[in-house]
C-alpha cells in the first residue's frame, strides 16, 4: 500500500480516535477542570506522542498504569526526547490515566501477566462499530487511509481472512462488523 | 567565514519583500557582500576577488607553494612486496595497524619491525579489531588498516558491515585467497575468499606483487570514495622481491570533493530566505568534515531551528544551543515547516526519519550531501545539491548575504529566535523535572548517570555509545557538540559488539582525551570482553560504563508495545539477562583492569571519582551500574524459557 497520508492527517485521525474511542471511556466522573486537563493532554498526545508511536491507540488499549506510573512514563519519554512542555506534563498524565488507567480494568489477572489490572488474554473491549474496529486493530500495521483500501479483484472477506493469518486478533463478530463497514466504504484504491 | 567562489551577477540584492537594497553613499545601511563587490568592481579597483569586468574577467588566483607541480623523481622501493605495502602506507601517513593472530604475515611483520615508526595493535578477535580500526579512523580521520587471517573473514564481517554503514574508510586485509587451490576445499580455504565481504565493501581486490603499491593506492581511493567505506583486500605472504613506485598520498584530500553549481546554491538560498518555517537537519558529514562552526553560523544567521536524526554518528551541533531541538522524529517546531534543509544527512530510516514532518503539501526538501549515492536514496529531495558540506554551507551563507539586507536578516533572526528559544528553554525545564523526578532512585536512572558524568568528565571528553534508543536520557544531560564533548557513534549499522573496541580505537587515536564507552550490558555480551585484552595491554586509560539493566530492554519494549501473546501471558521470551547475572567487574579484573560496581544512586558520584583516579593512573575501569529498565515492567521481568541439561540428562558423566 502506498503512503498516501501525511503524518499530520494521521495525527488528526489518531486524535479523533483518542477522543472518540478511548478518552470517553475514562471520563465519566470527572469535573470540568479535569475534563479540560484531559482534553489538553489528549491534544498533546495526539501531536507529540503519535509522531513516533503510530500505534498509540493500540498501545493505550494494551498498557494500563496507575497515574503515578503514567507520570513516570511521561518523564522518561521527555528524557528520551518527547517535546512536552512543563505545563503539559500534568494534562498528558491526566489523559493517559483517564484513558489507560488500571482502575477500569478487569480485576482478574488469570493469565498471569505481569502488569496489574490489565485485560486478560482473549478479552477485548466491545467494539462500537466498524470504524472503531478498524482504528483499534488495523493501524498496528496499516495507516488508516490505506487500511480501508484494497485491490479491485479482492473482496473484504478474503482480505480479513488473510489478515487473521498474519496475526490480526478479531472475534468472529468483529470480523463481520468490520467487513460490513469496509464494504460500505467502497473507496477506490 | 569566506568563500573563493566567483560571485553571481551584480544585480542589487533584493530582500524577501522584493525591495532593492543598494548601499547608500554614506556606507550606512544594508550592504551585501555581492553589492559591495559589484560596486568596487565598477570603480575599477580590485579588492580581493572582485575585479573590473573590462580589465580582467577572471578571478585572480595567487599561486601557492603547496599547489606547485611536483617535479621530483618518484620514490622507488626495492625489497619484499610486504615491505612495499608498508612503505606505501607510511607514505600515506598510516603508522597504526590493527592485527589479529595469524601465521601468514611474517615478511610484513619483519618490515614493520625494520621501519621502527609503525605501531601494530594486537587484538584477539577479528571483529573487535575491525571495530577498533573503525573507531580509530572516525576519531583520527586517518586510514584504518587491519590485517589478519583469511579464515577470520567471517569473524570480521559484523563490524565490517558496521563500518560500511558508517562510511568509514578502512582497508580490511586478509591472508590467503590464492587461486591455485580453487575448487579443492583445502585447509582453511574456500573459493572466492572475499565474496562474503562484497555486500559490505566499496571494493574487493588482491594485492598482486607485480603492482602492489598501485593496487593499494587504488584501494585507498576506493575507501575514501565517495561513497567511502571499507575495502577488502587479500594478499598472500608478500615475500616476493619487487621494485615498486611509492605514491605520495594526502589522506586529507583523498576523498573526491565536489562543489555545487551556483544556480543550485542560489535557489536553496532563496528558498531559505523566503521560507517562513525552515528547519535544518544536520547529519554525520558535518562532523566528518569538521564543519561545526560553519553550520552554527549559518543557523544563527536566520535563527533556523536545528535537529538531527537518531542515526547521526557525531554530535554535529551543540546540544545546549538555543536553536537545537534534538531528535528530528520528535520535533514539534515548526509544525508547518516549509523548507527542510539537510546537511550531510542520509535519512537512513527513510520514511521513519520524516515522521516528524507534518506539512506534506507545502514542504520542500533540500538535501546537501558530498556522497552522490546518498542523494535521493531514501528520501527524494526537491532540490539535490552535490557538494562538500562545509563548502555548501559557506556558499549558502554568502548567497544569503547577497540576497537579504542586514535589516531583513536581523528581523527574521530575532522573531524566530524568540519562538525557538521559548521552546528549547521549556524543553530544558521539562528535562530537568524528569531528571529530578527519580533522582535518587535505585536502580539508578539513566538521567542520573548522564548528570553525574557531565559533572566529572573533561569538557573535551569523547563519548562512544552503544546503547538502545534510551541514549537520549544520557545525551540530554551531557553537553555535546561544538566546543563541548564529542560523540562518536553509535554505529549506524546497529550490529551489536562494536562499542568497546571502537572506543579503544578512539583512544588509540586520541591519547590525550578522556574516552568513555557507554555500553549496554546486552551489547557487551556480544564478544566485547575480547577488547579488554587490548585495552589492558596498551594501557588505554578508558572508562567503560556498562549500563546494566539485566535485559535486552530495547527489543523487549518493541516486542511488547502492542501487546500480543507473550505480553498477555507476562512472559518475555528473550529479554531477560539476569540468569546468570554477569559480574562485569570480575571480567574486568580477569584482564587486569579495575572494576567498579554501583547499585545505588548515592554511590555513583564517589565511584566515578575512583574511576577518574584510576584513569589518571593509566588504568581503564569497567563501571557496572545497575540502571532502571525503560518504564514500568512490560512483563514478568525474570521469566525465560527454562532448560536444564543437568536436570534432563539420563545418566551422570563418569568422574
Amino acid at each position: 500500500m502506498t503512503r498516501a497520508l501525511t503524518v499530520w492527517n494521521l495525527v488528526m485521525l489518531i486524535s479523533v480516535a483518542l477522543s472518540s474511542g478511548l478518552a470517553a471511556q475514562g471520563s465519566a466522573n470527572v469535573s470540568g477542570d479535569q475534563s479540560a486537563q484531559i482534553e489538553k493532554g489528549r491534544r498533546v498526545v495526539a501531536q507529540v506522542c503519535a509522531t513516533c508511536h503510530t500505534t498509540i491507540v493500540r498501545m493505550l488499549q494494551v498498557h494500563k498504569q496507575t497515574p503515578e506510573q503514567w507520570k513516570d512514563t511521561v518523564y522518561f519519554m521527555i528524557s528520551r526526547g518527547a517535546q512536552i512542555m512543563p505545563d503539559e506534563i500534568g494534562p498528558v498524565t491526566a489523559f493517559l490515566a483517564a484513558t489507560a488507567g488500571n482502575a477500569r480494568q478487569t480485576p482478574a489477572d488469570a493469565s498471569g501477566r505481569g502488569r496489574p489490572g490489565a485485560r486478560g488474554a482473549g478479552q477485548q473491549a466491545p467494539a462500537a462499530d466498524g470504524a472503531a474496529i478498524l482504528q483499534q486493530n488495523c493501524q498496528q500495521c496499516h495507516e488508516l487511509a490505506t487500511a480501508s483500501k484494497k485491490g479491485d479483484s479482492e473482496d473484504w472477506t478474503a482480505v480479513i481472512a488473510r489478515m487473521m493469518t498474519y496475526g490480526a486478533r478479531l472475534t468472529a463478530a468483529d470480523q463481520q462488523t468490520l467487513i460490513g463497514y469496509l464494504q460500505r466504504q467502497g473507496a477506490p484504491r | 567565514m569566506s568563500s573563493t567562489r566567483k560571485l553571481p551577477s551584480d544585480l542589487p540584492p533584493i530582500d524577501v519583500d522584493g525591495n532593492t537594497t543598494e548601499p547608500n553613499a554614506t556606507g550606512v545601511g544594508p550592504v551585501s557582500r555581492r553589492a559591495f563587490l559589484a560596486a568596487t568592481a565598477a570603480t575599477g579597483f580590485g579588492l580581493g576577488i572582485g575585479q573590473a569586468a573590462d580589465a580582467d574577467p577572471q578571478e585572480r588566483v595567487v599561486p601557492k607553494p603547496e599547489n606547485a607541480l611536483p617535479k621530483d623523481e618518484p620514490e622507488i622501493y626495492r625489497g619484499s612486496a610486504s615491505g612495499a605495502v608498508l612503505a606505501q602506507l607510511r607514505a600515506a601517513g598510516v603508522h597504526t595497524l590493527f592485527h589479529t593472530n595469524t601465521s601468514g604475515f611474517v615478511p610484513f611483520r619483519e618490515a614493520v619491525y625494520a621501519a621502527g615508526d609503525v605501531q601494530v595493535i594486537n587484538m584477539t578477535h577479528e571483529g573487535q579489531a575491525v571495530a577498533a580500526a573503525a573507531g580509530y579512523t572516525m576519531a583520527s580521520k586517518n586510514l584504518g588498516f587491519f590485517f589478519g587471517s583469511g579464515v577470520g573473514i567471517m569473524n570480521a564481517l559484523s563490524n565490517t558491515y558496521n563500518a560500511w554503514k558508517d562510511h568509514v574508510p578502512l582497508l580490511v586485509t586478509f591472508s590467503g585467497g590464492g587461486i591455485a587451490d580453487q575448487g579443492m576445499d583445502t585447509f582453511e580455504s574456500w573459493d572466492n575468499q572475499l565474496g562474503p565481504t562484497e555486500p559490505f565493501t566499496t571494493w574487493t581486490g588482491t594485492l598482486l606483487p607485480e603492482d602492489v603499491t598501485g593496487i593499494l593506492r587504488r584501494a585507498i581511493k576506493f575507501a575514501f570514495g565517495p561513497p567511502s567505506g571499507p575495502v577488502a583486500l587479500q594478499w598472500d605472504g608478500g615475500q616476493e622481491q619487487i621494485e615498486a613506485r611509492i605514491y605520495k598520498i594526502d589522506l586529507a584530500t583523498m576523498r573526491h570533493r565536489s562543489r555545487a553549481p551556483t544556480d543550485a546554491i542560489e535557489k536553496a538560498a532563496q528558498w531559505l530566505a523566503e521560507s517562513e518555517n525552515p528547519i535544518f537537519v544536520v547529519g554525520s558529514q558535518v562532523g566528518l568534515e569538521g564543519a561545526y562552526d560553519e553550520i552554527v553560523a549559518l543557523a544563527e544567521k536566520l535563527s533556523v531551528p536545528v535537529v538531527e536524526t537518531m542515526h547521526s554518528l557525531y554530535a554535529n551541533f551543540p546540544n545546549d544551543h538555543p536553536l537545537f531541538l534534538g531528535d528530528f522524529q520528535a520535533q514539534r517546531f515548526p509544525r508547518d515547516e516549509d523548507v527542510v534543509m539537510s546537511f550531510g544527512e542520509s535519512f537512513t530510516l527513510g520514511r521513519q526519519d520524516l515522521r516528524g514532518l507534518t506539512a506534506g503539501q507545502r514542504r520542500r526538501i533540500v538535501s546537501i550531501n558530498h556522497d552522490p549515492t546518498a542523494l535521493g536514496r531514501s528520501v527524494v529531495p526537491d532540490l539535490s545539491i552535490l557538494s562538500e558540506v562545509r563548502t555548501a554551507i559557506r556558499d549558502l551563507s554568502d548567497a544569503l548575504d547577497g540576497m537579504l539586507t542586514r535589516d531583513r536578516m536581523a528581523r527574521i533572526r530575532s522573531s524566530r529566535l524568540a519562538t525557538v528559544s521559548a521552546l528549547t528553554s521549556g524543553l530544558k525545564q521539562s528535562r530537568e523535572m524528569a531528571l529530578r523526578a527519580n533522582f535518587d532512585s535505585s536502580p539508578v536512572t539513566w538521567e542520573r548517570v548522564g548528570y553525574e558524568l557531565e559533572k566529572v568528565l573533561d569538557k573535551d571528553a569523547v563519548i562512544v555509545p552503544e546503547l538502545g534508543t534510551q541514549y537520549s536520557k544520557i545525551y540530554n544531560q551531557l553537553k555535546l557538540g561544538g566546543s563541548n564533548k564529542q560523540r562518536i557513534g553509535r554505529t549506524k549499522g546497529d550490529a551489536l559488539g562494536w562499542g568497546v573496541a571502537a572506543a579503544f580505537g578512539v583512544n588509540v587515536a586520541l591519547p590525550d582525551r578522556q574516552v568513555v564507552a557507554l555500553q549496554g550490558d546486552g551489547g557487551f555480551l556480544f564478544n566485547q570482553s575480547e577488547a579488554l585484552w587490548s585495552i589492558a595491554r596498551y594501557e588505554a586509560p578508558m572508562l567503560i560504563v556498562v549500563m546494566n539493566n539485566h535485559s535486552y530492554n530495547e527489543s523487549r519494549a518493541r516486542n511488547m508495545l502492542n501487546g500480543g501473546v507473550f505480553f498477555e501471558a507476562g512472559k518475555d521470551f528473550n529479554g531477560y539477562l539476569g540468569d546468570p547475572d554477569v559480574e562485569y567487574t570480575t571480567i574486568a579484573e580477569a584482564y587486569g583492569l579495575k572494576g567498579e560496581k554501583v547499585k545505588n544512586a548515592r554511590d555513583l558520584a564517589p565511584a566515578l571519582q575512583r574511576c577518574l583516579r584510576s584513569m589518571r593512573d593509566g588504568k581503564a575501569v569497567v563501571l557496572d551500574i545497575d540502571v532502571a529498565i525503560d518504564g514500568a515492567p512490560l512483563s514478568q521481568g525474570t521469566w525465560y524459557q527454562r532448560h536444564s541439561i543437568a536436570e534432563i540428562r539420563k545418566k551422570r558423566l563418569n568422574g
